[in-house]
């Protein structure tokens, strides 16, 4: 057994060795006061975090580190995506925006909030140079779209969603919107045996129409330069959903999650670096919500946790190309800031925030200099669900403060 | 037996001229008496017939007998036995009176011995008969001189022969029989052996005598057989000094104590002068007919630094070949990415050259007799490649006796066994597995401040059987069974990963490929101008990749190859070699991964893949000091669906010259000329093809371009060789390479200009690498190898954006590297390499976007590879020692790569703070490797 330590010892030292590697001095974490901070580009549409073309969109821009004194505004034309993900678009233009820019600065995140127009040509314009249906889809899934789809121009199917979503076209003609009415009224007429006056009335979604509705999304970018220096940018999706939800209830949309609330859990133990408060509640020695310089006692022999609760309430669905129904995940980027100046101390000396996973929660390592006191955290939490063509993101934000409180024991420890 | 001399004594005294007995008259007939002089040999009498014995008589009477007496009964006298110890020996002179009847009526000792001895003469010449000396026709009475030479022999003879001492002789150690050793014994107690009977330098000599062994110097010498063994015949009993000198290993003494009467069996175990060399070492000049080829042979690659003991990872080091980042188990050659080059295992395609992270090639390096490398300008024998060939050679087993060997460092352990099969045939097995990822997780929990839940568990393993069997001399077979195994699984239970569609465990990243292969070899002689080499395999390998849910690859592959190759010797001077190369791949891949539209791609390639070649060349040697190699050879690529050329291209000639067939002829040249003896200037040029890469890829309908057709070159190689003796040599090389039709990924304006049906992959990238090599090479000697590799070297691509030649990725201007390995005293070697390589160019960030929805900072990239990482700087210092059992050997090893890492931070990998403000570089870590061996 000594020789097996003595072996695992060597080991471990090699592999520290191994693992030696650059330590940058910033981190994508930790907030600095010397440099710009985009935090979250909130997009908000009555609630939902998507839109239709020709929508009116709030967009909520939050930013840290250095104030923001000024912001450039534009947008693409819609994003072509080639297969690795590289994407392209044709031109950039002004951003359509709605009113003023509302401003809220000053505090420790400032905030800008804008309304837009989502341009009503944006589907059309994204698939004018596309000729066949299939040619969106991968392989694999190109028997899952209907056989009386796949012969028919793009166009005139654009058409069809803008009928049945009541949108306003943009190029269509005539002709496209007659055959795209009769279309409409072929294929989308569900339960079959209804008239094409029930369109008008809610409809169980067709499963057609749930594949057109994916593949009819486009993306485009606006982008924003802060301070005429740091360059943002945000991908949108646009697609029809939203204005389907009145026909269709059972047409899947995204809103955006919601950040109920911060905290500090105090964990049994030391050494502990994941916790999961559903699964391990049992650890849970107290719980410290986070708002405004609220105090965090810390002590010795316990593990620390920050924790941010999304509301279940807004947790959506998303819905595979193929039609599969799965819940969206909610993940949470975590941004911490040591608000009390101490020159000469090395960051390891002050708070810090160890892995990162996503999850709801982050090990927080309180700091071993005990002079720091004040600090903020950030959190943005956004939801994803792989399989769903181009699905549009939501966001939430939030921030805090707190103070930490030390008790003698770690005072004396850490003396 | 001679006359000494003859007087006559008498009246009727007569001159005796011949016969060994001067006879008397009797005397009461004649009165006269002749006295004479004889001698005899006891001995002689004893075994000889009497007519054959009549002494010569050369002295002159004054009457001389008409016939001389002649002894007609001889007795031997009895020697005594007390006084052979003393080994008493020598002539007794005798007067004897010899009457007319033939019988000694007299005897009178003139000189003697010894009183016994005189006596036991005495007696036994008075029971002599002679035949009567006649003179006058007269029996007479003869006084004669008689000399009674009495010897040893009888007793001498009565000794046996009879092995008394045998044994063997090996190296201590290995075990390995010393033959043709010579085994001498000295004694040290001549008075020892109170039995003897006769004195100790009497017996030796007779046993000196005895078929086998030899006396000399007073020791009694043998030799060694084929198998070490040695025998000693009748050694008298008493302690013995056996002394067996050998060329090459310490000088052996040792005591024995021996009996006469029993059989005294022994093995002795000899010390060679040094261990670090009783692997393969190939001394002098061998015949060179490729210009470019460089070929290490085991010894030299084992002690290097930096590899482990892995004998295909020390291509590395050689001239050529680019440094590789840390773990990647690329091999660079000539600037070309790894998959323009081929890598064979005994003339079949081998699947997998590396572990995981180009730990250790999956051969098995002790199982190897060479490793070539050939950078360019190769010969016909190879095609479907545009970079260069490293070819392995598997080994056949040692078959004198069972050999063995275990090893263990903190990556893996292996051990194989090798020995005979039968009269004309031998078998070796190794297997190999690895442990680093148990030894992690086992480290990793002993640290309580470590308390991530990660899971790692790494491993791999291999194994090798090869069989060879000798049909007859000249005709030869082996059968080799080789498989590879890697799997690596990492386990992260926090992770929420992608949809359980792709994979039911999204907490994990998990990779495992393997195969398992049978390669058959059959070489045969022809007559005596002909001879055949046949090798064909058949492999099946697998493979999946799942990574969080996200992504998952699974494949099965059948692969066959086919070589061929038949070599006739049309004239003295000219060889011909006609190959038929085929590898047939049956593919098979499911794969699903998202696309950047937040969709899973799901994917199936079901298609052949592979070669079918065909060559031939010549090896003309138009006079002695020129030789010249020129070579065609055909390419039909399978997966591809292109018109090929009708002639070789040497560049893109832009005419017609296009067949309705996927395939690419090519013409090969290669010539050396010795202009003076041991100094040799050699050139290739030659047209090359491979299918464009990466295979299955590049032609896949949605990520590449069904309709590319071959990548191809063109290689110039000029080249100088000094052999400065026969450990020592100087090689100097100059290479052109040109590439073209080398797929490039499309641009974003090539698929701005028709998203929906541009090509991933366009046909038309160019590249050239262009440079000089030197290699400045010491053999394994007695106490050092070593070579001095240096490369000055450019490689590019054809830029379609910019419309020029920009760097490549591997573009190492400098590439020096100094290898050196010195035996010490006591078993002692130490081995450095260092390296000095230009830093690899990177392109530059010039700016940055962060995307705020995708939350990570996009980089602004300025000119292509515009800027160059620092140089990279490495010192490795290797130290083995080895102790010497009598039946095994037990070595040590300490390995520590990048010894001078916290002095110089070489980069190896380039990576950037979160938002490309700050640029940073992973150097290379100090990894220290300590092993142990056991063989025997």
């Amino acid at each position: 057994m000594c020789c097996i330590r003595v072996v695992v010892s060597f080991v471990a030292l090699a592999g520290l060795l191994v693992s030696c590697g650059t330590q940058f001095p910033t981190r994508y974490e930790r907030i600095e006061n010397d440099r710009l901070r985009p935090l979250a580009f909130v997009f908000d549409n009555k609630g939902l975090a998507e839109a239709a073309p020709g929508d009116t969109v709030t967009l909520h821009a939050y930013f840290t580190g250095v104030p923001v004194n000024d912001i450039e505004w534009s947008m693409t034309s819609p994003v072509i995506l080639n297969t690795f993900g590289v994407d392209t678009f044709s031109r950039t233009g002004n951003l359509s925006i709605v009113g003023e820019p509302r401003w809220f600065t000053g505090g420790e995140t400032d905030s800008v909030i804008l309304d837009f127009i989502v341009p009503p040509n944006t589907i059309r314009e994204a698939f004018s140079r596309v000729t066949n249906i299939l040619s969106l889809l991968p392989a694999n899934i190109h028997d899952s779209v209907p056989q009386q789809f796949r012969d028919i121009p793009v166009s005139t199917l654009i058409t069809v969603m803008e009928l049945l979503s009541g949108t306003p076209s943009g190029n269509s003609t005539s002709e496209s919107d007659s055959l795209g009415a009769q279309l409409a009224a072929v294929f989308f007429a569900a339960p079959q045996g209804a008239s094409p006056d029930s369109l008008s009335t809610p409809q169980p979604i067709n499963q057609g129409l749930a594949i057109l509705l994916q593949l009819f999304t486009a993306q485009f970018k606006i982008l924003a330069r802060v301070n005429g220096r740091d360059n943002i940018e945000a991908t949108y999706a646009v697609r029809y959903n939203s204005r389907m939800i009145d026909k269709y209830p059972d047409v899947l949309v995204n809103r955006n999650p919601q950040v109920e609330w911060i905290g500090v859990y105090k964990i049994k133990g030391t050494g502990v670096v994941l916790f999961d408060p559903l699964k391990e509640s049992h650890l849970i020695e107290a719980f410290y919500p986070l708002h405004a310089r609220d105090t965090i006692p810390i002590e010795i022999g316990f593990s620390y946790f920050l924790g941010a609760d999304s509301s279940t309430a807004v947790l959506d669905s998303g819905q595979t190309i193929q039609g599969r129904k799965e819940p969206e995940i909610i993940y949470y980027d975590w941004f911490y800031r040591n608000d009390d100046v101490i020159a000469g101390v090395p960051q390891d000396s002050l708070l810090a925030l160890s892995v990162n996973t996503g999850n709801s929660t982050v090990q927080l390592l309180p700091p071993v200099d005990t002079r720091m006191k004040n600090f903020g955290v950030w959190v943005v939490a956004y939801d994803s669900k792989i399989g769903e063509k181009l699905r549009p993101i939501g966001f939430a934000f939030r921030h805090a403060t707190g103070v930490f409180a030390y008790s003698d024991a770690y005072l004396k420890a850490h003396r | 037996m001679r006359l000494l001399y003859i007087t006559c004594m008498l009246l009727l005294g007569t001159i005796l001229q011949s016969g060994n007995l001067c006879a008397a008259t009797p005397e009461d007939t004649s009165g006269f008496i002749l006295e004479l002089d004889i001698s005899a040999d006891s001995a002689e009498f004893e075994s000889s017939h009497s007519d054959s014995l009549r002494p010569d008589i050369d002295s002159v009477i004054s009457e001389p007998l008409d016939k001389d007496p002649v002894l007609l009964k001889f007795v031997e006298a009895a020697y005594p036995g007390e006084l052979a110890k003393q080994g008493i020996a020598g002539t007794v002179v005798l007067s004897l009176l010899i009457n007319g009847q033939g019988t000694v009526d007299s005897i009178a000792v003139i000189k003697g011995l010894h009183r016994d001895i005189d006596s036991a003469v005495a007696i036994a010449v008075r029971q002599f008969i002679f035949s009567p000396a006649i003179a006058d026709s007269l029996a007479v009475a003869v006084l004669l001189t008689y000399e009674y030479h009495i010897t040893l022999d009888k007793i001498v003879s009565t000794i046996e022969e009879y092995v008394n001492f045998s044994g063997r002789v090996v190296e201590r150690g290995t075990r390995t029989p010393v033959p043709d050793a010579t085994v001498a014994i000295s004694f040290g107690d001549s008075a020892f052996d109170t039995a003897l009977g006769i004195p100790f330098g009497v017996y030796l000599n007779k046993i000196g005598s005895f078929d086998g062994q030899h006396l000399e110097s007073g020791k009694i010498i043998t030799h060694t057989d084929s198998l070490g063994q040695f025998a000693f015949k009748s050694l008298p009993s008493g302690p013995i000094k056996i002394i067996i000198p050998v060329p090459g290993y310490e000088k052996f003494e040792e005591l024995e104590r021996i009996s006469r009467e029993e059989l005294t069996e022994v093995v002795f175990r000899i010390d060679r002068v040094s261990y670090a060399d009783y692997e393969i070492v190939v001394y002098g000049k061998s015949e060179r007919k490729e210009v470019s080829r460089r070929t290490l042979t085991l010894s030299e690659v084992r002690k290097i630094p930096g590899f482990g003991g892995d004998a295909v990872k020390v291509v590395q080091a050689l001239p050529g070949v680019a440094r590789s980042s840390f773990g990647s188990g690329a091999i660079y050659v000539r600037g070309s990415p790894t998959w323009d080059s081929k890598f064979y295992l005994d003339g079949v395609n081998l699947p997998q050259l590396y572990h995981f992270g180009g730990i250790k090639s999956t051969y098995n390096s002790e199982a190897l007799s060479s490793v070539s490398l050939y950078p360019g300008g190769f010969g016909s024998r190879y095609g479907g490649a545009i970079a260069g060939v490293i070819e392995i050679e598997g080994r056949e087993a040692q078959r004198d006796r069972a050999h063995g060997f275990g090893d263990a460092n903190l990556i893996d352990a292996s051990v194989m066994v090798e020995g005979p099969l039968g009269e004309n045939g031998g078998i070796l097995v190794s297997a190999r597995r690895s442990y680093v990822g148990d030894l992690l997780n086992f480290a990793l929990k002993q640290f309580d401040w470590i308390n991530l839940p990660v899971t790692v568990a790494p491993y791999y393993y291999d194994y090798t059987v090869r069989t060879d069997y000798d049909l007859t001399k000249g005709n030869h077979l082996f059968l080799t069974l080789f498989g590879s195994t890697d799997k690596l699984e990492l386990v992260v239970p926090f992770i929420r990963g992608g949809s359980r569609e792709v994979d039911e465990l999204t907490d994990r990243v998990k990779q495992q490929n393997g195969f398992h292969m049978g390669i058959f070899g059959w070489n045969i002689d022809i007559g005596s101008k002909m001879k055949n080499e046949l090798r064909a395999s058949a492999t099946r390998g697998d493979g999946s990749t799942s990574i969080f849910g996200l992504a998952k690859w699974e494949f099965t592959y059948w692969e066959f190859c086919l070589r061929n190759q038949l070599s006739y010797s049309l004239f003295q001077n000219v060889t011909a070699n006609i190959g038929l190369d085929l590898d047939q791949l049956l593919y098979t891949q499911r794969s699903v991964f998202p696309l950047s539209d937040n969709l899973f791609w799901r994917d199936t390639i079901d298609m052949p893949f592979g070669i079918t070649g065909a060559y031939a060349n010549l090896e003309w040697r138009l006079w002695d000091k020129l030789l010249l190699t020129p070579s065609l050879r055909y390419d039909y690529f399978s997966e591809l669906t292109y018109d090929g050329s009708i002639f070789p291209e040497f560049w893109d000639y832009h005419i017609e010259n296009e067949s309705s067939i996927s395939g690419e002829p090519a013409l090969r040249l290669t010539a050396r000329y010795e202009y003076m003896q041991d100094h040799t200037i050699k050139a290739a040029v030659g047209s090359y093809s491979q299918t464009p890469q990466p295979v299955g890829l590049a032609t896949h309908e949605k990520f590449g371009n069904p309709g590319l057709g071959a990548t191809k070159a063109r290689h110039l190689v000029a080249g100088y060789e000094w052999q400065a003796t026969d450990l020592a040599t100087a090689d100097l090389q100059l290479y052109h390479n040109y590439q073209w039709e080398i797929p490039r990924f499309a641009t974003s304006a090539d698929i701005a200009a028709d998203p929906e049906n541009a090509p991933r992959l366009l046909p038309d990238g160019e590249g050239r690498m262009y440079g000089l090599e030197l290699l400045l090479r010491h053999d394994q000697g007695k106490h050092f190898f070593g070579w001095l590799a240096y490369t000055l070297s450019r490689t590019e691509r054809f830029s379609p954006v910019k419309g020029a030649y920009t760097l490549y990725d591997r573009d190492q201007t400098h590439n020096l590297q100094l290898i050196a390995s010195s035996r010490l005293p006591r078993e002692w070697q130490l081995g450095v390499r260092t390296r000095f390589v230009s830093g690899n160019p990177y392109t530059p960030v010039i700016g940055r976007v962060y995307n705020i929805t995708g939350r990570s900072y996009r980089p602004i990239s300025g000119e292509e590879n515009s800027a160059r990482n620092d140089p990279f700087f490495q010192l490795d210092l290797r130290i083995d020692k080895k102790i010497i059992f009598s039946t095994w050997i037990l070595s040590f090893y300490l390995d520590v790569q990048n010894v001078l890492s916290f002095v110089y931070a070489s980069p190896e990998f380039t990576i950037y703070n979160y938002d490309y403000t700050e640029r940073g570089i992973i150097s290379s870590p100090l990894i220290p490797s300590l092993g142990l061996r056991v063989e025997f």
